[in-house]
Order: structure tokens, then sequence, then C-alpha cells
């Protein structure tokens, strides 16, 4: 696992210091004395793997003496039996030996600069890692930054093993990330995030900025999380921000300025390929071509590009217009900057931090973009011996701007929108219309002038930590005050556009009609109240720890939505303005409250034997009342083997533990408010509208069923591990093999339609998610070359071991939830190509009943039937009965992986980080692959490699309009998600600067996504969602060039 | 001790923290279901449901009169069992919403008469979606509860036609005793069901069943269902409907409201597409091809002489033809065959330079219209002005459906029709056109007509592209002979089709737009009489809902 550098540093510093100051003492004190039987004592030093080192302290305990190492490991010195040698140095952990009756001391010191001291933070506390029992992962903030990543979970991705980030699209401020912590726990999906506190506040982790964090520690297993109970079914992440320093004052600035070069995204055809294809498909489908050789031509002569249309009050377009070219820029920007300033003394310091960030999307014109805007302060104040506060306030603000007509809609244009269409109508049009909107809406039009959404998302913190010490030895009292407070505002102005024909009396495309605008407005807190007692207390080699807390946790959103339409002008939005009739409005209250008592208990043996357990007991609002209460406990334990006496002879292993752990969580956050209640929707709430007597007229209804037995959705989790730290913990390896069982899993049943109306949750069923990670990091120096290989892996699988026995594979495609098989497993037919002449089809045909159309001919595809019942169909829809249909995989990959080398020699950095997954599958959706589903969807460049008899072993079928027959769920289109990705590149520079005035002064140029392999259709990135399509915003990469400069 | 003493004032101090904190919350912007269902109110808005869940059912391409931009599976025969469907998981939503007023409205403190006031609302429309079912899926599980998750009726097996359809009658005549009439539905209420609308699907459900069960032979008392409809039909006509006099105005904004007493069922939509509430996309739908009429729809009308050139199923040579037709080969323009024709020819079809949609029209297919046959019926140039912001009102059931329905079930009833049955029905609508030659038993005998034949042709003049075509093919178990047929389109004039290649067209030897050849289009007689019920019916069910036949 990766462990903060930072700290290391800083606790090496701390270390040093605290060695001279007690050196000092020593020395004073032991001055006096006179010492006696002195003899010589002598060895040699070395590191784990045998190697001399040089310049090591030897210092003997109460006296003068001490010396050092020479470039062989040798020392000797004068010490009298049973003094105490302390061995030191630089980069290693000081080691104590007692002088026995001989003469000889060999001593071989352990690195630091690896894990060993590192500490890792838990929830309510920290511990040190070598100490830990649970799954725990930990990196820090240091090996985030740098990267042209939107958010904290970008840079995330592929980093830590078991912490799988996916992502949706490229979309600014919609990127759609998500981290799935060890797979599946839940099957509610929508609420299957783990829970994330950034310094104990819940807080959207998309919304931080890299260079705030200090470290992230992610909560793996249910000895490590269970303390947070109700809410940690799907794993728990803590961010720890960077707080106030001591010292001078501190000031970073970390900035970069990157561009985006949009990547794997469909391609469009001139027009005359275009109508090629669209005439192949017109006369499989019907017989007849839409245009003649002539016409062809016409497309191809770039002096003719329309004529009046001669039978309507029409122009007629032969352009040739590439919308993605007009409508879209590959290269976008980027940019993020940051301040901190820290400084102050012990006992009271600070941080303030601020940062920007900005992101432009794809499109050319209009708004399409997101920014962002960090603040953050902290003060540490120790008030007396006894009491320390900490307060932390923090302001962030999320502002997204886009097109009123929907970004998607607009790409979705820009992609299959005719070619032939020209951007503008031509020079004698009179109906002072400026764009061409003849054969569809105008995208380019569209994105200029059709309006504007906003979304802004505000947030502020506020935390109190009032801390009470050494009013008890070993005792400490927390309490803590936080709040978390947004607002949200949301705004579009949909502005009407007409398009005419070749006068205005000829309207052939309008959107926004009559124009609209729409207001949601909420305002939303979140509360906490917590106070826990930790106690230390150690006696001989036996040390404890006890914590012991409750806390209590509320949330109200306030919502008020209010739609107007007809504005009495196109350019002036409010509501005041609008028509009367046509007002609506609608408000909306959640809320949710839990209370919670929760403990820990740490035993520690001579730091060989390691036990804990925890507990937590939530009571929530969400369940009913009767019922709401329920315990998690966890229990683990550790055995650090490295630390038994008889492992002094493997010296080459400096840390060996095996770990196991036990315990219950709970997952509260999956269930629905009110879920309990039967509510009733009002028809004013809808955009389905009822008219009656003129005027829209209220309905009533129940939309979901009431779940009145809702319990607790339960998680168990067993976790087994083994931490390895060898050859000086130069490598470190840790594996571990974990298995959840999610039971009373909150799921809608899978009723058939005759219910009705929607299924409440409710607890059914029985999820097993289980897997291994392995993490293996090196790390070591050649001369001057400092170079670290890191490689982690997860491997995660899911079944669902009980559900509600209805097992439906229906006709094939993606099925979400069924007994005996994983979450979203893929399903389809069989197939073996095309048939290549009409006569093979018509062939097949007579022998197998073909139900998805009515005529295969050459170049269709042919399924086939597996069963050999004599027709390709479904069976009965169940996996025993699938007729011939196939498992095709999930869609969700099984393997996640990272790899990464990074090295530094004399000023330059360089880290290079791959990052992948295999064994996924998932289905693009059928009208984005067959083009012409629907006339108006024009094919891509990828669609030219289709079935002719020319091209027989085409990727693609023949052309064929307004049918999908060829596109059904199949083997042919899974797509197989592997993929290898360079994640990110970055080469440094740190300039040698004055160090009096500068701490450091680094340039870089870094790569995200730069590249990627893998056998997902091009024109698509292997990390969308299943069900990809047209309306997919591209994904891109990124070249940052940056600079990070600490005075 | 003294160390634990301090420390459990520490834990004390703690607890103190947390006591007084309370997590009951409550939804404070939802009512709770036990809340509501006390007053009048409360069940009209829960009845209301029942209106809004109402769907307009504007285009349906799943027989030969119409077609749509591309082929409908129905039509062609090339439809493979769905997973699941609208057709039947929105009917149950709507079964579930009437199942629900029923329990739920027990707890009303109101009078019996208004209790079963909204109670008949809820048993119309769930008969309206049971027959919906019926049609075709056949036997359906029939619930008249809400269930729960555990419910054992959830994995019921189908109940038998004749007990669903028993089901339908019921909660019609229940309707049918606790709705107000026509007369008594005051204009503010326009728009919910009366007791005519009760005895209107009555009537349409009786003869539905009985010409079924005649033609497949699958019903022993066929007869019952058609006196269903007869006495139900008669009931309609005694609630003082009266034909819209403008057959072309009935289908705009100017035959909405409730002074037009034809309208019997209707789906209102509003309030102008200005004012947008509800709207729909009709006439630009009509514009762009999703209701392209067919040339075998053309044919059934007859000649303004009263007589035929083709048979009800649009491909045959009628045994008398009129010496009006001019066969297709001869036809000389676009028009040629609009002329002389029933005046419904006029109001549901643009003719070539007859202002149209985008002025007058041309005949093409690159609009979307893949026949070049403009439809004309339900166009509405206010409606077509805005992109789903068409506002006209939805006929769903309107009194000339219950003349035919009475003409047609008197006629099989008893092999034969009096002229005086004719006049009130057939002859009505055809007063109501200006077509002068009617329909009497003398005229069929004289041209050696068939007077089955003729009453049929009667619900394509009137009815054309309303909907009706597919039900009508289905119980009249014709489906097999009339569906496999090619499907046609206009007349390719090379001199008319300004614009279009020929090149473009797919045409026969006369020149013909062949807009869906034979070959492409099938119909099993051992199958497609039924739809596939949706395979998740059957996976979840546990293997007791059973596929229907060769699906």
């Amino acid at each position: 696992m990766r462990v903060s550098t930072n700290f290391n540093v800083r606790k090496f510093y701390c270390g040093k210091w605290l060695l001279s100051f007690s050196l000092l003492l020593i020395f004073q004190c032991t001055s006096s004395l006179l010492s006696a039987q002195l003899k010589k004592v002598e060895g040699t030093v070395t590191d784990s793997t045998g190697k001399p080192l040089e310049r090591v302290s030897v210092i003997v305990s109460n006296s003068k003496n001490g010396g050092t190492t020479n470039n062989k490991g040798y020392y000797s010195i004068m010490a009298e039996q049973g003094a105490v040698l302390t061995f030191s140095f630089t980069g290693y952990n000081s080691k104590t030996e007692v002088v026995g009756s001989g003469t000889v001391i060999n001593i071989w010191l352990t690195s630091t600069s690896q894990t060993i001291d590192a500490v890792v933070v838990v929830g309510y506390g920290t511990q040190r890692k070598v100490n830990l029992t649970g799954a725990v992962a930990q990196v820090s903030g240091k090996e985030l930054t740098n990267r042209p990543v939107p958010n904290v979970t970008g840079a995330l991705q592929g980093v830590l093993p078991g912490v799988t980030v996916l992502r949706g699209s490229g979309k600014p401020g919609a990127e759609g990330y998500g981290i799935r912590i060890r797979g599946f726990s839940t099957t509610v999906t929508s609420n299957a995030s783990a829970l994330v506190l950034v310094d104990g506040i819940e807080q959207d982790i998309n919304l931080l900025d890299p260079s705030d964090v200090e470290s992230i520690s992610v909560l793996k297993d249910a000895s490590a999380s269970a303390i947070y109970g109700a809410r940690a079914a799907a794993g728990v992440i803590l961010v720890t921000t960077k707080e106030g320093s001591t010292g001078k004052t501190r000031i970073s600035i970390n900035s970069y300025y990157g561009i985006n070069i949009t990547a794997r995204q469909p391609e469009r055809l001139d027009s005359w390929d275009e109508q090629t294809l669209i005439d192949e498909a017109r006369f499989n489908a019907t017989g007849a071509r839409e245009f003649s050789a002539e016409q062809i031509e016409w497309l191809k002569n770039p002096n003719f590009s329309y004529r009046p249309n001669p039978t309507a009050d029409r122009w007629e377009y032969y352009g040739n217009n590439n919308w993605l070219k007009e409508g879209m820029d590959k290269i976008n920007h980027q940019q993020n900057h940051s301040l901190s300033i820290s400084g102050g003394e012990q006992k009271l310091n600070y941080l303030i931090s601020g940062s920007y960030y900005k992101r432009d999307g794809v499109l050319r014109y209009g708004p399409d973009d997101n920014s962002r805007y960090n603040f953050k302060a902290n003060v540490n104040a120790e008030l007396n011996k006894f009491i320390s506060l900490k307060f932390t306030t923090g302001y962030i603000g999320s502002f997204t701007r886009e097109n009123s007509y929907g970004t998607e809609q607009i790409i979705n244009r820009l992609y299959r929108s005719r070619t032939r269409q020209s951007l503008y109508v031509p020079a004698e049009d009179v109906t002072g219309q400026k764009f061409n909107g003849d054969l569809q809406v105008n995208a380019v039009d569209i994105e200029q002038n059709a309006g504007m959404e906003t979304r802004d998302y505000e947030t502020f913190t506020t935390k109190l930590n009032f801390q009470i010490k050494n009013v008890i030895k070993g005792l400490t009292l927390d309490v803590i005050g936080w709040r978390n407070q947004n607002n949200y505002n949301m705004e579009n102005n949909s502005r009407t556009l007409f398009w005419y024909g070749r006068s205005v009396n000829t309207v052939r495309f309008s959107i926004n009609t009559p124009n609209t605008m729409s207001l949601i407005k909420n305002k939303a807190y979140q509360n906490n109240l917590q106070g826990y007692l930790t106690y230390n207390y150690k006696i001989k080699n036996h040390s404890f720890t006890m914590l012991q807390g409750g806390s209590y946790e509320e949330y109200r959103k306030d919502e008020v939505a209010a739609t107007g339409q007809s504005m009495i002008n196109n350019d002036f939005f409010t509501l005041n303005f609008s028509d009367p009739l046509t007002k609506t409005s609608r408000d909306l209250v959640q809320t949710w409250a839990i209370a919670s008592a929760f403990g820990r208990f740490n035993y520690n043996f001579k730091g060989r034997y390691l036990l804990e357990a925890s507990y937590r007991y939530d009571g929530s609002s969400r369940l009913v009342p009767t019922d709401r209460w329920r315990l998690f406990p966890s229990f683990s334990s550790g055995w650090r083997i490295s630390e038994e006496p008889f492992m002094d002879n493997f010296r080459f292993i400096d840390n060996l533990k095996v770990r196991g752990s036990w315990g219950k969580l709970g997952n509260s956050d999956a269930l629905g408010l009110y879920d309990y209640l039967p509510l009733l929707a009002s028809g004013l709430t809808s955009t389905n509208n009822l008219v009656l007597n003129g005027s829209r007229t209220q309905y009533i209804y129940q939309s979901i069923m009431a779940s009145p037995d809702l319990t607790w959705e339960t998680v168990g989790q067993s976790n087994i591990g083994i931490d390895l730290g060898v050859l000086g913990n130069r490598l470190n390896i840790t594996a571990d093999y974990y298995q959840k069982i999610t039971t009373d899993l909150l799921s809608r049943p899978n009723l058939p339609n005759i219910i009705g109306v929607t299924p409440g949750f409710i607890n059914l069923g029985k999820l097993k998610s289980w897997g291994t990670e392995l993490d293996f990091k090196w790390k070591d120096k050649m001369g001057k070359l400092d170079y670290h290989v890191g490689f982690n892996i997860s491997d995660n699988q899911n079944k669902l071991l009980a559900y509600d026995r209805r097992r439906s594979i229906g006709t094939g495609g993606v099925v979400g939830l069924m007994e005996g098989y994983a979450m979203n497993s893929v399903w389809g037919y069989k197939t073996d190509g095309f048939f290549q002449t009409d006569a093979e089809a018509t062939a097949y045909k007579a022998k197998v009943a073909y139900p998805f159309f009515a005529n295969p001919k050459a170049g269709d595809v042919k399924y086939l039937d597996l069963n050999g019942d004599g027709k390709i169909d479904p069976g009965a829809g169940t996996p025993d009965n699938p007729g011939d249909l196939v498992y095709l995989g999930t869609t969700n990959a099984r393997y996640t992986y990272g790899f990464n080398i990074g090295a530094l020699w004399k000023g330059f950095d360089f880290s290079v980080f791959f990052q992948g997954a295999l064994k996924r599958s998932f289905l693009i959706s059928e009208e984005t692959l067959s083009p012409m589903l629907g006339t108006a969807d024009m094919p891509w460049t990828i669609h030219m490699d289709r079935w002719t008899p020319e091209n027989p072993n085409a990727f693609f079928p023949r052309m064929y309009q307004t049918s999908a027959h060829n596109y059904r769920p199949s083997d042919r289109w899974t797509q197989n998600g592997s993929y290898i990705r360079l994640k990110n590149i970055q080469l440094g520079y740190s300039i040698p600067v004055n160090k009096k005035y500068f701490r450091e002064l680094k340039v870089y140029v870094s790569g995200q996504d730069l590249w990627e392999s893998t056998k997902v259709l091009s024109v698509f990135d292997p990390e969308v969602s299943n069900n990809i399509g047209a309306t997919a915003y591209p994904f891109y990469r990124s070249v940052a060039f940056g600079i990070n400069i600490s005075l | 001790m003294k160390k634990f003493k301090q420390l459990s004032i520490y834990i004390f101090i703690g607890g103190l923290l947390l006591t007084g904190c309370k997590i009951d919350r409550l939804p404070e912007t939802e009512i709770t279901d036990p809340n509501f269902w006390n007053t009048e109110t409360d069940l009209m808005n829960a009845a209301n449901r029942l209106y809004q869940q109402l769907p307009g059912d504007w285009i349906d391409n799943r027989a030969e009169d119409a077609v749509n931009t591309a082929p409908n599976v129905v039509s062609t025969g090339t439809r493979s069992a769905p997973n699941t469907s609208g057709d039947w998981s929105d009917r149950y939503s709507e079964i579930f919403t009437a199942n629900n007023i029923l329990e739920k409205g027990l707890n009303a403190k109101v009078s019996d008469v208004v209790r079963n006031r909204y109670f008949a609302e809820a048993r119309f429309f769930r008969a309206y979606s049971y027959f919906k079912l019926l049609k075709i899926y056949g036997d359906v599980p029939l619930l008249l509860k809400t269930l729960l998750v555990n419910s054992p009726e959830l994995t019921m097996a189908r109940t038998p036609r004749a007990q669903v359809v028993q089901q339908i009658y019921d909660d019609l005549d229940f309707a049918a005793l606790w709705l107000p009439t026509r007369a008594a539905l005051t204009a503010a209420q326009f728009g919910r069901v009366t007791k005519s609308a009760a005895w209107a699907l009555k009537a349409r459900v009786g003869l539905y069943e009985g010409t079924r069960g005649k033609f497949h032979g699958t019903v022993a008392n066929w007869q019952s269902h058609l006196n269903i409809a007869v006495a139900a039909a008669t009931s309609v006509m005694a609630e003082g409907h009266v034909l819209f006099s403008n057959y072309g105005n009935l289908f705009t904004q100017a035959g909405e409201g409730p002074t037009n007493t034809e309208n019997i069922l209707v789906k209102i939509y509003g309030v102008s597409n200005a004012n947008l509430l509800l709207g729909h996309n009709h006439s630009r739908n009509l514009e762009n091809g999703q209701l392209a009429p067919t040339r075998n729809l053309l044919r059934q009308y007859l000649y303004s002489d009263g007589l035929p050139a083709f048979n009800v199923d649009g491909t045959t040579a009628s045994a008398t033809r009129s010496p009006l037709f001019v066969p297709e080969a001869n036809e000389t323009s676009y028009n040629t065959i609009l002329d002389n024709r029933d005046p419904r020819v006029s109001f549901s079809y643009f003719r070539a330079g007859e202002v149209a949609y985008q002025g007058p029209w041309i005949p093409k297919t690159s609009l979307g219209i893949r026949t070049a046959i403009a439809p004309k019926k339900g166009f509405s140039t206010v409606d077509q002005a805005i992109t789903n912001a068409a506002t006209t009102d939805r006929m769903l059931i309107r009194y000339a459906e219950i003349l035919l329905i009475y003409a047609e079930a008197k006629y099989e009833l008893n092999g034969a029709i009096s002229d005086a049955d004719l006049n009130i029905t057939v002859n009505a609508l055809r007063t109501r056109v200006g077509f002068a030659p009617k329909l009497t038993n003398a005229f069929v005998t004289a041209n050696n007509l068939d007077m089955r034949e003729e009453i049929r042709r009667e619900r394509s003049a009137e009815l054309g592209m309303e909907g009706f075509r597919y039900d009508d093919l289905i119980r009249w178990k014709v489906a097999e002979t009339v569906l496999p047929k090619e499907l046609l389109g206009a007349k390719f004039i090379t001199a008319e089709w300004v614009g279009t290649m020929q090149s473009s067209l797919n045409l026969n030897a006369d020149k013909i737009l062949i807009v869906e050849p034979a070959s492409t289009r099938t119909f099993r007689i051992d199958r497609d009489y039924l739809y596939p019920v949706p395979i998740n019916e059957i996976s979840l069910s546990g293997g007791n809902v059973i596929q229907n036949p060769n699906w």
C-alpha cells in the first residue's frame, strides 16, 4: 500500500530534531557521571541487504563516548558491559543494543524511507501502518498532483488496488466520476458510491482540488470501516487536507495550463460517400435509390451546392458540410491554479488555500464549460496544556454552463446530421435567417443561439474540533461539530429558434417553442455533532487503545422549482414576463437523520500481536420507527511475524505481517428517504399534464409501492491479508483476499408487469462479491538515480446467490439482476459472419426460422441456431431455457490494474503510469451501430467498411435503412472492454535556485490519457458505459505545462 | 478507580451531547396514502389519473391501409416476441390505477352516489384497458385488485377470454348505471366519461367478440355478443348524439368540445400551441409520412355512382365495377384516382395542386410519405405550425362508429339488414357528407353487390386512418389474405412529380409506386392472429403464463 512520502519526510525531520534534542539532554545528564570497566566494542553496520553503511553514529548511553562508522561500516567504541549503544543514521531507523559479554556487535539497520513508520488515517484517528489489522490503502496527495484531471477522483484512477474509478463522459462538470471500492456491495447502483469524508466532513470528492490533499485513506474492509456502520457498506474514503505548518511562512503555488485533445470519436463522411451508403441502405430496403448518379456528381461539385427546390418552398442542398468540424473544436483548454499559505508556531498555526480550475468543452460556440473555485482555511490552536481547538472552513463553488438544448443532443446532431445540408442559407435567401435548418435542425445555430443553462453549486463547510487532553494521562476527548451547507441554482433559458424554407411561410423546423425558462433552487444542509473519547494505556508490553463516541447527523434539503413559457421576447427570461397559464411551480423537502454510538478497542502485545474490535450502533430515519436500530460489529487481528525473535535470522525481511478481519456493515444510503410510507404523487409536479376544462388539472396517483417491512441491507465482509517488506523495505508487497456477502439485499423485485406499479425496494436476496488485490512496490537508488516501480491489480467478481427466483434474460442484452449470475450480465446470440450469397441466406432461412427479418440476403448477419430447434429465438427467456442466447460476460471489469515507474535524477523527475481493465463486455446501442435506423441518422466513416460483394470480409453488414435486424445483441457486437492506457506521463525539472528563497521551483509537463490499446470500436472510449450511443460526449487526452513554486 | 470516575464523567458529558436528538423524519411535500381518500375531491383527483393515462393512439400502421416511414413489423409479419411491451405493461398500469381507486375509494366519507360515479369511471377505464389487451393477446391475467410484491396472483395464469369479456361487460354495466348522461354532463366536465361512453365501448366489445367468434369459429354463442352490441348501440342512439355537420372539420379544432355531440370519448389536448399544456404532433406526423395512406385503402372507396371497383381487401376487383373506374394503367394524373369518388375522399386526401402542408401538393416521397399519397384527414394548419404543439383533441369513440357497429351487428346476426336500419346508420353517414347514392337492399341486389362487403366498406370510408383497420382484419379473419399483399402508392406521372427522378422509385408495370412488395410481407395464420406475450411476463410467471401458439 502506498504511503505518504510527505509523512515520512516530516517524521524524519521530526525524528532528527527529537533525536538531537534528546542527545543534548543525554550529554548534559551524563557528563558528570564517571564510567568504569570500559572495553572496546566493535563491529560493522550494514543495511538489511548487507551493504556497509558509512557515517552511522554510534552513541553509548549515559556516556560521552561516541563515534561513526567508516566507509566499510566499521566502528569501534569504548563501552562498559550493560551499556546501551544507539546506532542512528539518516534515513534509517535507529537501533539500540545492550553491550553484553562479547566485544563484537554487528548491526543492520532498516530504512525509514519506506512504510515502516508511516501513519495512516483511520476512522476517528490515526494508526501506525505497521499496527493496522484492517485493509486500508493510503495515497499521499503528492502522488495525485500535477495531473491535468478535473478533480481528485480523476487522479485516483488505477492508483490503489481495489479502488475502481469509473467515468462516464468528457463533459465539463459532468465527467461522471464514481468510485467503486471492491466491486459491488449493493445492487442499488445509484447509491453505490463510497462514503467520502473530507477532514471528517461528508463532501463530494469530485469537487476537491488535488493540490489541497495531504492524503487519502481508503478503508476497504469491514474492520476498517465498520466504525462508520450503516453508511460504510460501499467503503469509506477519508481525505485529509493539508494543515498549517510551523516555522517560516510557507507559500506554495501550483499552476498548470493544459490542452485537451478530443480522442476516439466518430468521423463524418463526405456527402457523396454518405449518399452512397444512404442509397445502398435505401435500395436494399425499398428497391430504389434516393439519388441518381447525376445528383451524386452534384454533391462532388464544389461550385454547385444548392438550388431552389422545384416543388416546395425550400432550397435543395448539394453541399459537403462536415458538421463535426463546424461545431466542435478538437483542441480545448484547461487550467488549474492554486495558492496556499501556511505558517505559525506549534501552539497556533494556520493554512489558507485557494484555487481556480476551468475546463472548456468540445462545442465550438456557446456555453460548454465548468469552472471551480476552492477556498479553505484552517487554524490549529493549543489554548493551554489541556485544551486545543481546530477550526476549518471551506468554500467550493462549481459553475457549469451548458447549452439549453443539451450538449448531448447537439453532439448527436453534429455526429448525425446530413452533410449535404449546408451550414448557412444561400446568399439570395430572403427569410432573414442565417443558418440552414432545412433537413435537420442546425446544431451550430443551436450552439450559438439556443440559450444557456447554468448550474451553480456552492458549498460552505465549517468544522470546529475541540480537544481536551492531559487531564487524565492517555485520555483525550474530542468534540466535533461540522456543517456542510450548499446552494444549488439551475436556470435554463431556452430560446425559440425557427428554420424556414425559402420563405417564412414554410417552417421547416423549430426548437423551444414557445421559449421556456426553468429554475431550480435549493438549499441543503448537513449537520453533524460528534464526541469521542480516546484512551491510550500501556503496561509493560501491553498497549491498549480504547475509543468510545457518539454521533448525530441530520440533513435537510429545501427545493423550489418553477417554469414559465412564452416570454414577451426571446432574450429576456424571467418568470414575471412569462405566460401565466403555463407557469408551474413545485417544492420539495428531503430530510434524513442518523444517530450513532461507536467504539473501538485495540490491543497490541510487544508490537507483535495485534487485536482490534469495533462497533457502531446506528439508527436511521429512513427505516420504519419500530425497526430502525442496528449494531455493526467488527473484529480483526494481526501478527507481525517479523517482530518475532526467531525472525532475526531472516534479515532481508523487514516487515512481515499477516492479518485477518471480519465485520458487518450497513447500507442505509441505498434506502429512499421515506420508503416505508406509501406516498402519493401530484400530477402538478409532473411534466405529463392533464388538461380538463381548458386548464391544467390536478391528478394524484401512487407511482411506487411502499415497503413497510424494509430493513437494513447488511454486508458481512471478511478479509485476509499479508504485508511484506523485504530488502531494506525496498520491496513492499501487500496482498489481500476478501469476500463480501450482502444480505437483505435492497432491490426492486423483478415482477411481471401485471403488478401495474413500480415496486418499491424490498430486502431481497443475497449478493456475494469476492476478490483479491495485489500491490507491489519497489523503490531503490542507483547512484544518483532514485527510482521506483509499482504494480497493482485487483480481481473482483460477484454473484447473486439469491434473488427473487424469477430469472429472466428476455430477448438478450444486459440483465441487471439474476439469481446465480453476476450483476449486469450480457446475453446475446452467436453469429457466424455474414451470408455471402442470397442463395446461402435463402437456404439458411428455409432451415432456420429467422425472426428479425423477412428476407435475409447476402451481407446480413448469420445468427446461429444453437439449440437446433429450427428457429432463432430466446426460448423461454430464462437462463435454463435461453433458446439461442448465450452468456457473453458482464459489463463490470473483472480485473483492474495500474503500473507505474518513476525516477528522480539530479533535478529531473520522470514518471509514467499505465492503467487498465480486463474482462469486461458491453454493448453499443442498436441505433448507433445501425446507420439510418432512423433515416435522419447518418453513417460514419467506420461504416464504409460494410459488406458488399467486393468486400465480403467487412466489419459491418450490408447497409439497410430503418431495420436493426443485423444489430441484435450478439457476440458480433459485444465489445471487449479490456484496455491498457497510458494514464499519465510526467517529466519535471526542479530548477536549482537559492534555497534561501525557494524551497522548490519545479516546472513540468504532464500528459493524461495520451495512448491506449483496446479492441473497442474505434469511435468510443473503452471506459464508456454500457449501451453507449451517438449522444456520448467524447473523452479527451490532455497535455499540461505546469509549475510548482514553494517559498 | 479515580481515573475511571473521571472517565465516566466524560462519557456522561458525551452522552448528554447526543441525547435529545430525534431521528424521526416525515415527508413534508408528499401526501401519504392513509391521509388521502377522504373527500369527493380526493376521489376526483385520483380518478383524473385515469384520464391522464389515457393514450391518444394517434398512429396505427399495423394494417395495410397506411404506412409509416419504415415498414411496420406487425403489418409485415416480421416481428419477434419482445421482452417487454408497452402494449402489455401500460395497460396493467392503467388497470392498477382503476383497481386502486376501487379499493381505497371505499374509505372515502362520501355518499354512494358520489363514490359510485368515480368507481364507474374506474371501471370504465379498466374495461377499456382489458379490451385492448384482449384484442391483441387473447387470454390475459384478469386482475381486479392491486397486488403486493408477494401476492400469489403475480404468477397467475392467463384468464380465459370469455371470463375477461364477461368482466368487461360487468364493468361497463356498472359504469353505465352510475355515470351521468351526455346531456347531464356540464360543459366544465367535458372529457369525463358518460353513460354513452360506457354503452359505446360495450357495443364495440360486443361487435368485436361477436364477429371474431363467428368468423374464427371459436365462440359458440357469438350471437349473444352481437345482441349486446345492438342493444348497447341502441342505448347510445337514444342519448341524443348528432353527427357533426362538416366531416372535414370534424378532425380539427372546429370539431372539439361539448357542442359537437358526435364526441363520445375524447382525449383532450390543449390549451393552444401558444399556451401549451399537453400537445401532440399529428399534423406534422401526417406531413412527414407517419400515416401515409396506401392505394390499397384508396381503392376501397365507392365511386360517385355508389359502385365500387375493388373489394374491401383493396386488391381484388369487385364483381361489379363502377363505370367511373379508370384502370390504373390508364390513369393520366395523380388525381385520376381521386376523381368521381365518395366525397369523403376529398376530405381525406390532398389532390395534386391542392394547398397542403407547405403550399400545393406535389407528389413525392422525399418528405417521408412513402406512398406519395398525402393524407388530409385530421390535418390542421394551426397544429402544424409548431412541432409537438398540436392541440386538436383526439376522438377515441365517435358516434359514427356506433352507427356502423349497429349496422354490422344487425347484419351479422341475421345475415340481413333492413333498409330502415341502413337509413339510420350507413345512409345517415352518407347524407352527412352529401353522398347521394344510398345503400339499400334493392341497390345491392340490382348491382350484384354483397351487403357485408358494403357495410364493411362503409367502415373504411368513414373511419379510414383512425386506427380501426387492423382490428377489423383480425375479427373478420381476413388478415391472412389482406396483409401479405403488396402495398401500393400513387402513380408516377413525370410531369406532376416535379423534382423526383423515376430512378429513385420502385414502380410496377403500371408505374404505380410499390411501397412494400409482397415478398416482404407475410401473415402466418397459425400465429399472427394473436400478439406474442412479452417474454418477461412468461419468464417471470414461473411458467404459468403460456406463450401464444407458434410464437
